[in-house]
Parts: structure tokens; C-alpha cells; sequence
């Protein structure tokens, strides 16, 4: 016989237990939402709430709109935990890549531009993260994420730099911003690969200084 | 493919940048398991999932979270429709050993529920303390309620408390709630989101029984839709105290019970 009183919804047994050892993980907060835990979704909210909302005002530059942008995110997490696999990538990932889809949406939208965010399909993306879960760089903590990607992004060239800023907080295809620029699409292409590659090798050393 | 080209594609690609004819034809390589263009969107992708920390983090405006906690609230109520049973109202003593098990694995879920609340609130006083904005009477206010939720807990965790299940009665058999007794502090705890709505003009009251005697214990206050609750001090002398129940009374309550009894907890004899 039951004795659970409704309303009061219980918590995965790993969630309960995680409460001694400080802090939930990421993972067992989305478990937790997906059976309805309003308390784990506070937690996640407090945690990440900031993060995204910066990356939403960054993208947007617009207060109101960024808090649209955080709470279409939230409700969505709400009703969406269940489709977060482990092993499809870290949550906070997740959580980014979804307020960063949302913001460059909007922006796109008042800009009457057509949608272009990074939507992958699941098989892509399970394959996708086999392969990086091997790679040194998804090892490190958010902390030290945010001081080694300013680090490296200060030491790009400023045509890379910009071009790598107005692709991901822009939210602009490599054709618009050729065009912006009155540069040919071969450069843009170009200092966009440079770039890229040019951060991984950074952030690779910094990593390697930081883990030691 | 050259290898240049191909790395252009996923540096593209991972930025959401790509033309839709480059955007097209990397998407095909991937979806045929292309093990360079899986590696080359791997080295890119981590490097592009960083970028987002270059934002630095900005608090929401407080308001932000209540109003998005209400459209979720709002949003789970249609699965609170499936609930356990409650047993039907016998006294606790007769109850078997297993019932027992589960009521002290209710008790614990509950408290480590509660506790995490408290964990929350203190992060939204810590953040809130960091605002400039904020208005010092919300931070008195949360610390107040922070204060009432650790109060709360201490309550439900004693080492002399009783979980006492509170039994429907036959004006509404979905009737639920339970109740936490602390003997030692003289305190109780009792949380229902099973009790029927109410108009405006009548309120539930919580009772202690002594023998025939009933005394109030308090207004039952409906903390958000449906769910009630009431933490209140019971008899200095608990040793004559059989009995919690709640009813039915007009707005502002009575002395002693006049409308229908909905639940009743039975306190198990020593």
C-alpha cells in the first residue's frame, strides 16, 4: 500500500542521495524535472539562469526580449527534460545551445532574415559526442571555460575574431557577413576555419596549463 | 574531400553559419558516417560550445522566475489528476509494519524535498542580496520564509516526530493530507493537496482533540492552488491528545467545529 500523498512528488532515489554530496549534479536535476520536480527546476534555474541570460542580452541587446528568450527556454526545459539523454553531451551545453538557438531566432525574425541555427539531428549528434567525449577540451569546468575562451579569443587577429563574433552572437551566414564586410565569401570562409582552429590550439594549451 | 575544405565546412557548420548549398552538402557527409567530417565538426564543436561564456552572466530581474515558475505550476496541474490512494481512516496502531515502512520513506522524501527548497530559497537570498536593485524588504521577506521552511524541517525531522496520516471522511473519500507531530517540540506540521476547493466566504480549520474536547489549532492557508498547509504549536501537555482533524468552517473560523469534518489523524498511543 501507498502512503505517498499527492502532490508531493518524490525524488529519484540517486537525486535524494546525491543531497549529501554537494552539488546536485546537472544530470540528476534534469532527472529529476522530467518527473515533475518543480524544486529541481528552481536549482537549475538558479544556476543557469544567469549564464543565460547574459548569452540572450549579448545576443539580443535587449532586455525584454532576453527575458522572453529565458523564459521560452525555461518552460521548454520543463517540458522537454525527458528528451536529454546522458551521453548526448554536458546539460549546460544543452541549455546554451538552446538559448543561443532561441535568441538568434528572434534576432533573425525581426531582422526578417531566414532561420539558421545549429540544429542537428539526434544520429549526428550521438555520433557527434563519441567522438568528443575523448577530446581534453569538454573536460573543463565553466569557470575556467570563461577565462580560457576570453584568453584565446583576445589573442585572434581582429578580422577572425569579428567574423567568429558575427556568426555565433549574430547569428549572420557566412554570405551576409562577406557582404557586411565587402569581402569575398572565400575570406570569410577562410578566417572562419583560421579562426577556429586557431582557438582550439589555444584553448588546448590553456587547457593543458590549467588541468595541468 | 581536400582537408581545408572540409574543416572550412565545420567551422561553419559549427557556428550555424554555412550557405544552404554548404549547409546541404556537410549534412549529407555526416548523415553517410563520414568519420573526417564527423572529426572535423568534433574539434569545432567544442571550440563553439565555449563561446557562449564569453557573455558574461547577468542575474534576471526576480520577477523573472516567479512568473515562469507560475506558467510551469500552471502547466503540471493535469498530472496531479493521478494520485496514490490513501488508506481509509483506521487508527495508526493497527496499521502493519510495512505501512510503517513506507510512511517513515514518505516522512524522508518529504524532508529531503523540503530541504532542497530551503537550498533554493537560500540562493535566490544570495542573489538577491547581490542586486542593486533589489528592494530590502523582498530579502526580509525571504529570509523570513527561510527561516518558517528551516522551522518547518526541524518539525518533520525530529527524533520524537510522528507521521500521522490523515483519512478522508465520508463528505469527500479523495480527501488527503498528513500531518507531522513533534512530541518533543510541540509543534506540528500538516500539508493536503487533496482537499476540495472552497469559496471565498469559508476556510479550513485545523482541530486538536482531547477526549471530547476540541481545540483550534489554526486556519488552514491555501499556499498555491490546492495545496494547504499549516504549522502550528500543539498542548504544552500533549499526553490527553487523541486526535487531529480538520473541517469545514465559515471565513474567519470558529471557536469550536461546526461544518464537515474531512480528515481525521489518529495520534498513536504510546
Amino acid at each position: 500500500m501507498s502512503t505517498v500523498i499527492s502532490g508531493f512528488r518524490q525524488m529519484p532515489s540517486q537525486f535524494v542521495d546525491s543531497l549529501d554530496s554537494d552539488p546536485v549534479s546537472d544530470e540528476s536535476l534534469l532527472e529529476a524535472i522530467a518527473e515533475g520536480q518543480t524544486r529541481a527546476f528552481e536549482l537549475l534555474y538558479d544556476r543557469y539562469s544567469p549564464r543565460l541570460f547574459g548569452l540572450a542580452l549579448k545576443i539580443l541587446q535587449n532586455q525584454s526580449l532576453a527575458e522572453d528568450v529565458i523564459q521560452e527556454v525555461f518552460v521548454s526545459i520543463w517540458q522537454k527534460a525527458r528528451r536529454y539523454q546522458k551521453g548526448r553531451g554536458a546539460p549546460a551545453a544543452w541549455l546554451l545551445t538552446l538559448c543561443r538557438n532561441r535568441s538568434i531566432d528572434l534576432l533573425r525574425s525581426q531582422a526578417s532574415r531566414n532561420r539558421r541555427t545549429v540544429d542537428m539531428a539526434d544520429d549526428i549528434q550521438e555520433r557527434l559526442q563519441a567522438v568528443a567525449q575523448n577530446d581534453p577540451l569538454t573536460a573543463v569546468d565553466a569557470g575556467q571555460q570563461a577565462e580560457n575562451i576570453r584568453t584565446a579569443m583576445a589573442q585572434l587577429p581582429d578580422e577572425q575574431r569579428q567574423i567568429i563574433e558575427m556568426s555565433y552572437f549574430k547569428g549572420l551566414s557566412q554570405t551576409e557577413i562577406a557582404a557586411d564586410l565587402q569581402l569575398p565569401l572565400g575570406t570569410v570562409k577562410t578566417r572562419t576555419r583560421l579562426g577556429m582552429e586557431k582557438l582550439r590550439r589555444i584553448l588546448r594549451i590553456t587547457d593543458g596549463d590549467s588541468v595541468g | 574531400m581536400d582537408k581545408d575544405r572540409l574543416k572550412e565546412l565545420a567551422a561553419g557548420y559549427s557556428l550555424g553559419a554555412l550557405s544552404e548549398s554548404d549547409h546541404k552538402a556537410f549534412d549529407q557527409l555526416l548523415r553517410a558516417g563520414d568519420e573526417e567530417a564527423l572529426e572535423a565538426l568534433s574539434e569545432m564543436m567544442v571550440v563553439a560550445e565555449q563561446l557562449p561564456s564569453l557573455a558574461d552572466p547577468v542575474p534576471p530581474p526576480p520577477a523573472l522566475k516567479s512568473r515562469i515558475l507560475n506558467e510551469i505550476n500552471a502547466d503540471q496541474a493535469p498530472a496531479r489528476q493521478n494520485v496514490t490512494e490513501m488508506p481509509t481512516a483506521q487508527p495508526i496502531e493497527g496499521a502493519s509494519r510495512t505501512w510503517l515502512w513506507a510512511l517513515a520513506a514518505a516522512a524522508l522524501i518529504l524532508a529531503c524535498g523540503w530541504a532542497l527548497h530551503v537550498r533554493s530559497l537560500q540562493q535566490q537570498v544570495d542573489m538577491l542580496a547581490a542586486q542593486n536593485e533589489i528592494n530590502a524588504g523582498q530579502i526580509e521577506q525571504l529570509r523570513q520564509e527561510l527561516a518558517r521552511r528551516e522551522q518547518t524541517i526541524l518539525t518533520m525531522s525530529g527524533d520524537n516526530t510522528t507521521v500521522i496520516a490523515m483519512a478522508p471522511q465520508a463528505v469527500d473519500p479523495d480527501a488527503r493530507g498528513q500531518l507531522f507531530f513533534d512530541a518533543d517540540r510541540n509543534r506540528a506540521v500538516f500539508f493536503s493537496s487533496g482537499l476540495p476547493d472552497i469559496d471565498e466566504n469559508k476556510v479550513y480549520q485545523m482541530w486538536m482533540l482531547r477526549g471530547a474536547e476540541a481545540i483550534s489549532a489554526g486556519l488552514i492557508a491555501e499556499e498555491k492552488d490546492g495545496e494547504f498547509s499549516i504549522e502550528f504549536d500543539t498542548l504544552p501537555d500533549d499526553d490527553g491528545l487523541t486526535a487531529f482533524a480538520v473541517s469545514l468552517e465559515p471565513q474567519g473560523g470558529v471557536p469550536s467545529p461546526t461544518g464537515d469534518i474531512y480528515l481525521v489523524g489518529v495520534v498513536p498511543s504510546e
